[in-house]
């Protein structure tokens, strides 16, 4: 087993996450006149979303994802 | 305004709006201050692992997770309070002279509901605990006659003040209905 298992796993939370922030983003569009209220506080949310993604991506380009996990710490 | 009753009710002609409820909006802060408590704590976590478990934050193995660990945690709280102010700023009550409108917003659940003025049997509005009492906001609860469930307005602004005024509405709207039954020789 490598160290990509936990990558998949993040991707597959990111699937979960866009598909709830796209939900979201429908409720606040189809329910709420159009309004600054409603654009601003969506690309708020876009713009926090995007800020973790980025610097989540710039801590972890670096690491070797093919590494195996038994390697790294026998006792796994 | 207007544009909400256009997008929820058919407004009537002679249809006024005297209220336009949300939540009060220091409900809305206070969630506000619990997110950014939540936000806090990777950022108090990390200073605990720097300073008992320094090996833990070079580890090729517990880096990463760490951080993908922290990515989830804050998506999640980001998203968590997205959907908090969903449900804030989309849950609202309309009163106007002729009737309520209640909308509610949960997620994958939208409900609106209305209530005739000259329905309503007792309203009451009240204030509970210290941040109630101190911001005076609350719930105001509205019983028909009927067997039907009774309506409350949940933490909005000036409880009483909203339930004394529904109250005096009602009594107006009780009399049109009753004037209008006489003058059409029927029942209300």
């Amino acid at each position: 087993m490598t160290l990509s298992v936990f990558l998949i796993a993040y991707y597959v939370f990111l699937a979960f996450f866009i598909l709830f922030s796209l939900f979201a983003i429908y409720h606040l569009a189809r329910f709420v006149p159009p309004s600054s209220v409603a654009f601003f506080t969506t690309y708020i949310f876009l713009a926090g979303a995007a800020i973790v993604v980025f610097t989540t991506w710039q801590e972890v380009q670096l690491v070797d994802w093919t590494q195996s996990l038994f390697t790294l710490n026998p006792s796994l | 305004m207007s544009i909400y009753l256009k997008k929820f009710i058919a407004q009537k002609s002679y249809e006024k709006i005297v209220y336009f409820l949300r939540r009060d909006t220091i409900v809305f802060i206070s969630q506000t201050i619990l997110f950014i408590f939540l936000l806090a704590i990777p950022v108090g976590l990390y200073f605990f692992l720097q300073t008992t478990f320094p090996s833990l934050l070079t580890s090729p193995l517990f880096y990463p997770l760490l951080v993908l660990l922290a990515s989830v945690y804050y998506l999640t709280v980001w998203i968590v309070f997205f959907t908090a102010f969903i449900d804030y700023y989309l849950d609202f009550w309309i009163v106007t002279n002729d009737r309520i409108i209640n909308v509610e917003q949960r997620l994958f659940a939208r409900t609106v509901s209305e209530l005739e003025l000259y329905k309503i049997q007792d309203v009451t509005g009240e204030s509970k605990g210290f941040l109630q009492t101190m911001f005076n906001y609350g719930n105001v609860y509205v019983q028909t006659a009927g067997a039907t469930e009774r309506f409350t307005f949940e933490e909005v602004p000036r409880p009483r003040e909203v339930a004394s005024k529904i109250i005096s509405l009602a009594e107006e709207d009780r009399k049109y209905h009753l004037k209008e039954s006489h003058t059409n020789g029927g029942t209300v």
